[in-house]
């Protein structure tokens, strides 16, 4: 998958200056009950013999990037990221904490990490629906003034016809032309236009179907894809990521 | 870093540029390989001319443009995730998610707002208040001339508005956003703060008045030519290629960490535009970004423009504030 960063030392961002401290265990309702939107959490055995300190060794440098400021609290590591770049592997988490726990006959890996990026995409779909609606009342409001214009002119032709407003019926727009192709591309057989009948026809035939949101409906199911993606492929990645450091793979 | 001279200039002073083609790599493998990285891109190009050009009436509509956009635009998808130019510039999930977020909103709330201030409104309101129709000069021309200057004239207008983007504080403002990208891949030349997107899109073409399958060839050349400035896949594309049309060797210059190389390759599609003004520089660059490479999010991208302008007229205002703020 990607590199790491081609960034110069110089590049880094100033580091939060924030005090890293570990999360309270009582997380609230809204954390128990939504949390998996957001948080991606998970186990991993360490190598047989491994300490702690030196498992946490062998995972701080995948902590090391721009943007990335963390800390060793006893037997956890606590990080936060700002502006990561494209480039950094944990880039859609936000922050989180990396711990060594002892598991039933051997100590584990427990990481707990939190995505806004996940969070954003749980609800992008939500905000395209809206703009689907926006773009229904828009569409709508268009054709009904178009209609209004368009009946408003016949009114007027018939009107000046009526009254015998020979000023008005002789000013009124001729018919256009019909389209022609140049004869070069007439001689290398490109095909002629439509006619302008054809093309009213196509036109009015446009203006049957119902006003359509269609690219916004597109987008929710888009981002609602990308959500279910992300939530599995991200929580996978990570967790190889942590695999292939304290292994040394 | 030294730099290389290039004309009057100094590229690549400030972080890595590559500069002239001898320099840059070519795609290595089996024949296979070579044969078709090498001709994938002027075979796409001849060969979308040639449908539009003889497609009959009923085929050669906007919803088979669309179709053919899409598909063409898959297949480069697969070829980024399979034969990557960089892997520094691998896409990931996040980046493909926020890439489609902006590609979203250009396909809807953007679209519903140009239609009412885009190019096309104002120039409706500006034929209606003189009672001109559309210039009819080139309708009678050949297609693929008209196709052309379909695509010239926007490309002229955007080579200027972009050169004014970079010299120009307040329209900076706005195009710098697009310039925190650190990465390129297909979906990122729609990453940007939607005034830079709705300005750069301004064209005058509308005035004009052109045949219907005109505007498809104009598409399929903007498709064919200008969806490689942000790609992620490198091409042995051919010298006479990259004498007249933009590439992401090109772009990718433009968007580098180096001040100068940033100051160059300003066209959309048509890169002899730079030539002719003396702006184009013939390299490539992997290294790209502001700030040393800081991504940007996208609150931040989004409300850029509004909080730099006021840290400005607060310094403006009040210097003794600002001076202590820093």
């Amino acid at each position: 998958m990607t590199g790491t960063a081609p960034l110069p030392p110089s590049a880094l961002p100033s580091r939060p200056q924030t005090q890293l401290h570990l999360p309270a265990d009582d997380a609230s309702i809204l954390q128990r009950a939504f949390g998996w939107i957001w948080r991606v959490g998970g186990t991993l055995d360490l190598p047989p013999g491994q300490s702690t300190g030196e498992a946490l060794d062998r995972l701080a440098p995948l902590l090391g990037t721009p943007g990335t400021h963390h800390e060793r609290t006893g037997d956890a590591l606590v990080f936060i990221k700002r502006d990561a770049a494209a480039q950094d592997r944990l880039a859609v988490f936000d922050s989180g904490v990396l711990r060594i726990v002892q598991d039933a006959d051997q100590p584990v890996l427990r990481f707990d990490l939190v995505s806004r990026s996940l969070l954003a995409c749980f609800v992008a779909p939500l905000l395209f629906l809206g703009f689907a609606q926006v773009m229904l009342y828009t569409e709508k409001r268009e054709r009904a003034e178009a209609a209004a214009e368009e009946k408003a002119e016949k009114a007027k032709e018939a009107k000046d016809a009526k009254t015998g407003n020979a000023k008005a019926v002789e000013t009124k727009k001729p018919a256009k032309k019909e389209l022609v192709l140049n004869p070069i591309d007439a001689a290398l057989g490109a095909p002629a236009p439509k006619t302008r009948k054809q093309m009213a026809a196509d036109k009015a035939e446009k203006d049957k179907e119902p006003p359509s949101a269609k690219p916004a409906y597109v987008f929710v199911g888009i981002f609602a894809a990308l959500y279910l993606i992300g939530r599995i492929l991200e929580a996978w990645l990570a967790k190889k990521l942590f695999r292939k450091a304290l292994f040394g793979e | 870093m030294t730099g290389v001279r290039v004309g009057k200039r100094v590229i690549g002073a400030e972080a890595p540029v590559t500069i002239g083609w001898e320099n840059v790599p070519r795609v290595e493998g089996g024949p296979f390989k070579r044969l078709f990285f090498s001709w994938f891109q002027p075979a796409v190009l001849f060969g979308l001319l040639a449908f539009w050009y003889y497609a009959p009436n009923d085929i050669a509509k906007a919803s088979v443009a669309f179709g053919i956009g899409l598909g063409f635009r898959i297949l480069l998808f697969a070829l980024e995730w399979f034969f990557p130019r960089h892997d520094s510039w691998q896409m990931t999930w996040k980046e493909v998610a926020v890439d489609l977020f902006y590609v979203g909103l250009g396909a809807t709330i953007l679209g519903v707002v140009d239609g009412f201030i885009g190019d096309e409104a104002m120039l409706g309101v500006v034929q209606d208040a003189f009672d001109w129709d559309k210039f009819a000069w080139f309708i009678a021309l050949p297609l693929l001339l008209q196709a052309f200057l379909i695509t010239f004239i926007f490309d002229f207008g955007q080579y200027w508005m972009h050169r004014a983007m970079h010299h120009w504080h307040p329209l900076w403002l706005t195009h710098s956003v697009h310039h925190y990208i650190t990465q390129f891949n297909l979906n990122k030349g729609a990453v940007g703060n939607p005034i830079e997107l709705f300005l750069i899109g301004l064209g005058i073409g509308g005035l004009f008045d052109f045949l219907p399958r005109a505007f498809l060839l104009a598409g399929a050349l903007r498709l064919a030519i200008g969806v490689y400035m942000h790609l992620n896949v490198r091409f042995n594309t051919p010298m006479w290629w990259r004498f007249l049309f933009n590439t992401t060797e090109h772009h990718s210059v433009h968007h580098s960490q180096d001040f100068e190389a940033t100051r160059s390759n300003y066209a959309g599609m048509y890169i002899f535009i730079d030539r002719i003004f003396g702006t184009c520089v013939d390299g490539e660059a992997e290294v790209l970004g502001l700030e040393g490479g800081r991504r940007m999010s996208i609150r931040e991208q989004m409300l850029h423009p509004f909080t730099e302008t006021w840290k400005s007229l607060r310094k403006r205002l009040n210097p003794s504030v600002a001076v202590a703020a820093e």
